[in-house]
Parts: structure tokens; sequence; C-alpha cells
């Protein structure tokens, strides 16, 4: 029986101690693989891994942290994590990390290293102190990942922005960020300035209301096409009011922004204020029709002269025989009837009438021409161009300008006359050239001196005038175009010689005509 | 004072205009208004029909082809006599007419013309050429007479006229008091003057007057 209970006991004892070391052998077959799993994570996994001692004293690094870092386990181990210090993260960061991991805190943060190969590079680490079973610290750790590609990005990004931001406030024209209703999102400094409000006055209200209100109404459903999608860019002339009152004039080119979905987000607006330009084109309209009108003006003004002399001529023939026949009858004592006495009383006294009717008209078309004054010639030219040019532009039409040197060409003239002058010669020679249909196009102005005299030139390549009909053209009522009324050159030769000069054109060149006009100078 | 009166041809007026209606109105006026009319069609024309001793006035329109009413007056005053000048004009050209009053003409009407205002400036014309004409015939029968005169005369006439007493003028030409008072009637006798006024007067009128500064 005890021997059985011995037996009993010792083969439970067996069977327990057998059980003992089996689970024995599980638990520490289980910690061996729990480790050599751990071990992998560290060893192969992406997170940069490093422990130091407790004096800071590099014992282990990790792959990743030697392919990150550029050294070696061999080269770090002993080291201090100095070895990384880029001098780019500040002393505080790390006072502050140090602190925290030693009071048992977790640090997390960004550090720039320095490779081994003196690059530098960003991390994003988790440090902390590694306790044992008894709570001493006896490591630190840390654990990170390199996020250097993330952080040029974002630098690249912030560039970007910075670049973007940079050219919307320094544009010289006026850009803004619209909502799809119109109302500002941002504006530029420039804008700023062309309508007169600050952006902080503007955001948020709509466009609109900076737009004169008899424009308002048909500018309203400005978004409809971007927003049906039948245009992405357009161009709009616009007036906005300006906050001292004034309304200006805008070029607008306005952009619909798109997301990656197509979906609308919102407007671009770029601004130019073109009020200057259009009050240069409005003023050289004006000057051009106020040319325009003195031309017609002096053109009437000789019809009239014309006409009065033409008109004279025959009443002067009728009331000097109707009274000469009163007197014939009178001395021939013959006794007519009184109707025919008065009869040939009233053909005398109306002649009078018309005559005096003629001298009325003559007298009334006679217009107040201002006085002349102390002008550069070269400058009226330069004027004379101005108003041309855009008829030459369009024409295709070369503009040469050989102005006298010195520049100055002193004389006394009625500028507006002898700039009607210059252009009448210019536009002349510009229609000459289009009628002829000449490929190559040029109009010369060429301005010298010339014995007391100031002398200009004005040559064109189209067809020769015959030298028959070199004087003949300054006839009034003289053409050879189809449209003309053939006063302009008799009109501008009137002009010159009131100003005690001459005008005439140089006939027979096999091609090109030269009108050439003298005026003293006043020198 | 008596002077001969020539038989002087009767006043002409000249019409020059280049307008045929003009012509033939105007000189139809000027004849039923009793006076002489010759007319021609430019300035060229009348200067080859001109004649100085014709006396009368010259009307003419101031713009015409050729040579214009300025240039004809202009062309004019190479003849030893002139007629009175009127311009006329269907050109109410006020610079015009002042250069041409200023070149002497005498009178500038614009056309259509009233004939009271036509005749006044052309009776006018022919009154101002008759007083000159007179004039010149006068001076040109004292010219004769005093050619008439002999040396000696000559020289006692211009001293007469300076104002000199007798004995002055025979002390300046070494004559007796007698010769001079003798010379002194015969010359007055030949100029058929009878007093010392009308002798100064002849004097002055055939130029002789810088002789009297002497």
């Amino acid at each position: 029986m005890t021997i059985l209970w011995a037996f009993l006991v010792s083969l439970g004892i067996l069977i327990w101690a057998v059980a003992l070391v089996r689970r024995g052998r599980r638990l520490v077959q289980e910690a061996d693989d729990r480790t050599n799993i751990m071990t992998a994570v560290v060893e192969q996994g992406p997170a940069v891994v490093g422990i130091t001692d407790l004096n800071g004293h590099i014992q282990y690094i990790n792959p990743a942290f030697e392919r990150t870092s550029g050294y070696t386990m061999e080269e770090a181990q002993g080291k201090s994590p100095r070895i990384l210090q880029s001098g780019v993260t500040p002393g505080e960061i790390y006072a502050e990390l140090w602190e925290t991991i030693t009071n048992g805190g977790v640090w997390s943060g960004e550090l720039c290293n320095k490779r081994k190969d003196g690059n530098l590079y960003w991390e994003h680490a988790s440090i902390s102190a590694i306790q044992n079973r008894k709570g001493e610290t006896t490591h630190y750790v840390k654990v990170a990942e390199e996020i250097t590609a993330q952080k040029r990005t974002n630098a690249a990004l912030a560039s970007s922005e910075k670049r973007f931001r940079s050219v919307f406030e320094q544009a010289s024209v006026g850009m803004a960020l619209v909502d799809r209703q119109g109302r500002w999102l941002d504006l530029n400094e420039r804008l700023s300035e062309i309508v007169g409000y600050t952006a902080e006055e503007l955001v948020g209200k709509s466009f609109l209301g900076i737009t004169p209100e008899e424009d308002r109404a048909k500018e309203a459903d400005w978004n409809l096409p971007f927003e049906n999608g039948e245009l992405t860019t357009g161009h709009l002339e616009k007036r906005y009011l300006h906050k001292d009152g004034s309304k200006i004039w805008a070029d607008v080119s306005t952009t619909l922004v798109r997301d990656e979905v197509g979906a609308p987000q919102y407007y671009i607006f770029i601004i130019k204020d073109t009020t200057r330009l259009r009050q240069a084109e409005q003023e050289a309209v004006k000057r051009q029709n106020e040319l325009a009108h003195l031309a017609r003006v002096h053109t009437l003004q000789q019809m009239t002269s014309e006409l009065a002399h033409e008109i004279d001529q025959p009443l002067c023939a009728i009331l000097s025989a109707s009274q000469a026949s009163l007197r014939l009858i009178e001395k021939d004592e013959c006794k007519p009837s009184p109707d025919l006495l008065d009869a040939l009383k009233m053909v005398a006294g109306q002649a009078e009438r018309a005559g005096r009717v003629v001298d009325g008209i003559r007298k009334f078309s006679r217009v107040h021409v201002p006085e002349n004054q102390a002008l550069d010639l070269n400058q009226i030219i330069q004027d004379a161009c101005e108003l041309m040019a855009a008829e030459l532009r369009s024409q295709i039409i070369e503009l040469q300008l050989n102005l006298d040197d010195p520049t100055d060409l002193p004389i006394n003239c009625n500028s507006v006359q002898i700039e009607q002058v210059i252009v009448n010669l210019c536009r002349n020679g510009v229609d000459a050239m289009i009628e002829d249909g000449s490929p190559v196009k040029n109009l010369t102005i060429t301005s010298t001196r010339d014995n007391g005299m100031a002398k200009v030139a004005i040559s064109n390549t189209g067809p020769a005038i015959k030298a028959e009909l070199a004087d003949k053209i300054f006839s009034p009522f003289f053409t050879t175009r189809i449209n003309g009324l053939g006063l302009g050159l008799s009109l501008s030769r009137s002009i010159i010689e009131t100003h005690a000069g001459q005008l005439w054109v140089e006939p027979g060149n096999k091609e090109g005509t030269t009108f050439q006009f003298t005026i003293p100078l006043q020198d | 004072m008596s002077l001969e009166n020539n038989a002087v041809k009767p006043p002409v007026v000249f019409l020059v205009d280049d307008d045929a209606a003009v012509r033939k109105a105007v000189s139809l006026l000027l004849k039923s208004s009793g006076l002489e009319c010759l007319t021609f069609a430019s300035g060229e024309e009348f200067l080859s029909a001109y004649d100085p001793d014709q006396p009368g006035c010259l009307i003419t329109d101031m713009r015409m082809p050729g040579l214009s009413g300025l240039d004809l007056q202009n062309r004019l005053k190479t003849f030893s006599q002139q007629p009175p000048v009127i311009l006329i004009t269907g050109h109410g050209d006020v610079p015009a007419a002042v250069r041409a009053l200023k070149q002497g003409a005498l009178d500038f009407i614009e056309k259509p013309f009233n004939e009271q205002v036509l005749l006044d400036a052309v009776n006018n014309a022919i009154g101002q050429d008759r007083d000159r004409r007179e004039k010149y015939a006068l001076i040109n029968q004292w010219q004769t007479l005093v050619d008439s005169l002999s040396d000696r005369e000559e020289a006692v006439m211009a001293l007469v006229a300076k104002g000199c007493p007798n004995k002055i003028i025979a002390a300046d030409l070494s004559l007796s008091i007698k010769t001079v008072e003798y010379h002194r009637g015969n010359l007055m006798g030949k100029l058929g003057v009878e007093s010392v006024a009308d002798l100064v007067r002849i004097y002055l009128a055939i130029g002789k007057d810088t002789a009297l500064d002497d």
C-alpha cells in the first residue's frame, strides 16, 4: 500500500513534473516566438529605432536608423546622439526633450538631423524611457519616421503659394477672386487703387455694388454663360463706381475656376483700368471731329465765296440792264404803260435785294479764325501724325518722319489749320496709294530749313501726278476721286498762302508724289 | 490869267470785265446816262488799246483770269497819264480793297451796285481826270511860255519869284536897275501875267520851286 501510494505519488509527481516541464517549455517557446516577432519588427520594419543607455550612449540602432542616418551600428555604438544634430533644431527643443524623458514622459516632435554625408533630413520622433520590472529607468528609446519628403512637398507648396500671392499682390492689373454670386472673396492692392476701396470694404459684397446704377440691370446675369458651361473665360468692358463717385472704365477678364470633378468653384477677375485710354481715344476722336468740322466750315466758306461771286455777276448785269432800260425809256420820252415801268423797277429792286442776300450769306459764312501763335512746326507734324496713326495702321502704311535737327522749327501760325493741311496732304497720299493698290505703301514726312523758311515735304509711294495736272489739282472742285469734293488741296493751299507760304506738288517722278509747303521761320 | 481852251476830247469810260453780260449791261447803263463807254474783256486788251491822251476813267473788275484789277492798275503806272481807277468786285474782299486804295485806286464798289453809286463814282472820277488834265495842260502851256524866255529873262524871273527887289536883282546879275526893269516888263508880258503873285504861281507850277530854296 505504501509502495502503491509511493508509486502513485511518484507517478503524480512525475506527471506534474512532466507537465511542468512541458509548460515551461511551452512558455519558453512562446516567449521566444514573441521575441522573434518583436525583433523582426524592429529589424525589418520601416520605423527608425535607436536605444541609448542612461548616459546617452547609443547602444543600438536598427537598420532603418542606419539607412536614414548613414551610420552603421558599429559606427554609432557608444556615441552620443549629438552626432546627428544639424544645428537647425533649436537647443531649447533638446532641453525640453531631455526634461520630458528624464521625468518619465514621452517627447514627440520633429527633429532636423544631419546625415553622415552632411545632408539634412527630417524625422518625426517619439522618445521615452525604458524601465525594468522594478520601475528603474535603464535605457532611452527613440522611435521615429523620416518625413523629409513630406516636409519638402509642404515647403514647395508654401513657396508656390507665396509666389502666387506675391504675383497677386504686386500685379500691375487688378485681380480678384469672386464667388459664384459675384461677391468679392479676395482682391489685390492694385484693384483697391483702381476702385478706391480697401479689400476689407469690399470682401463679401457684390461687384454690382460698385457698378453704376444704370449698368446694374444689364450686368445682373453676368455669370449665366459661365454657369451654363458656355464660357470658361470671358471679356467685358464695363464701368465701376470709384469711391470718389467718378465712373471708371475697365477691361475685365473673367475666368471660372472648377474643381477636379468640374464643379464650379469661384471666378477670377482680371481688371485693367482703361479710363485714361478711353479718354485719350475720345480726345483723339473729338479732335478729329473738330478738324473735320473745321474742314467742312472752310469748304463751305470757300463754296459760299465762289457761289457768291458767280451769282453776283449775273445780278450785276440784271440790275445794270434794268436800270439802263428805265433811263432809256425816260430819255426817249416814249410813254410806256405804268405797268411796264413798275415791272422794270421791280426787276431792278429784286436784283438789288438778291445782292443783299448774297452779301449777307457771305458775311455770315466768314467765321472767326483764331489768332496765330508762335509754335513749333515739328510738334504740329507730330500731332498730325498722331491723328493719322490709327488710319495708317489699319491701312498697313509705313510712316517715316525725318524731322529737322535741331528739332525746333518756330513758325507763327494757327496750329489747327496747319495740322489740317498736313492731315489733308497725308490723307491724299493714303487715298492715292489705296486706289492704286500699291503693294508697298510708304508715307514720308520731312521737315527742313530752307532760306528762312520752314519746308515740309510729304511723299507717298503712290502713282505720280502728271505734270499737266500739277497746278490744276489745286483748283476748287477739281478731283480725280470718285467721292472727292475737290476742295482739300485748294483749301490747303489757301491756308498756307494766308500763312505767307507756298504749297505745290513736285510732278514728273516715275512713281510717288511729293507735296511741299513752306512757312516763314520766326527765328 | 486866261487859258486857251483847246478842243478837249469828250471823256470815255473804259470798262474791263471778263463777264460779257456785265460788260453789256453796265455799258448800257453808262450810255443811257449820256456817257461814252468802251468795253474790254481783259486787262491786256485794254492796255494794248489805251491812249494816254484820252480823258475819262477806268472801271475794272478785281477778279479776272490773266491780269487782275490790281495788276492792271500797276501796269498803268508806266504811262505818262493814267485814268482814275474804279475797282469793282463781286468778292467782298476788304484787304484787297484796302490794297487797291493804297496803290492809288480812286474808288472801290461791290457788285451788284446801284446805278447811283456807279454814276457818282464815274462822275467823280471823270471830274478828277478833267481837273488833272486841265492842270497838266496849263502847266504844259506855262512851260512853253517859260521856254520862250531868254536866259537873262529867266534869271530875272527866278529872282523876282524869290521876292528880291530890283536893286538886289541888278546887283546880283551885275545889271543896271533900268535893265532889270526892262527885262521884268518883257517877261511878264511874254508870260501874260500882271502881278508878281501870278508869276510865282507859274514858277512853282512848272517845278522850278527847288530853285527858290537856293
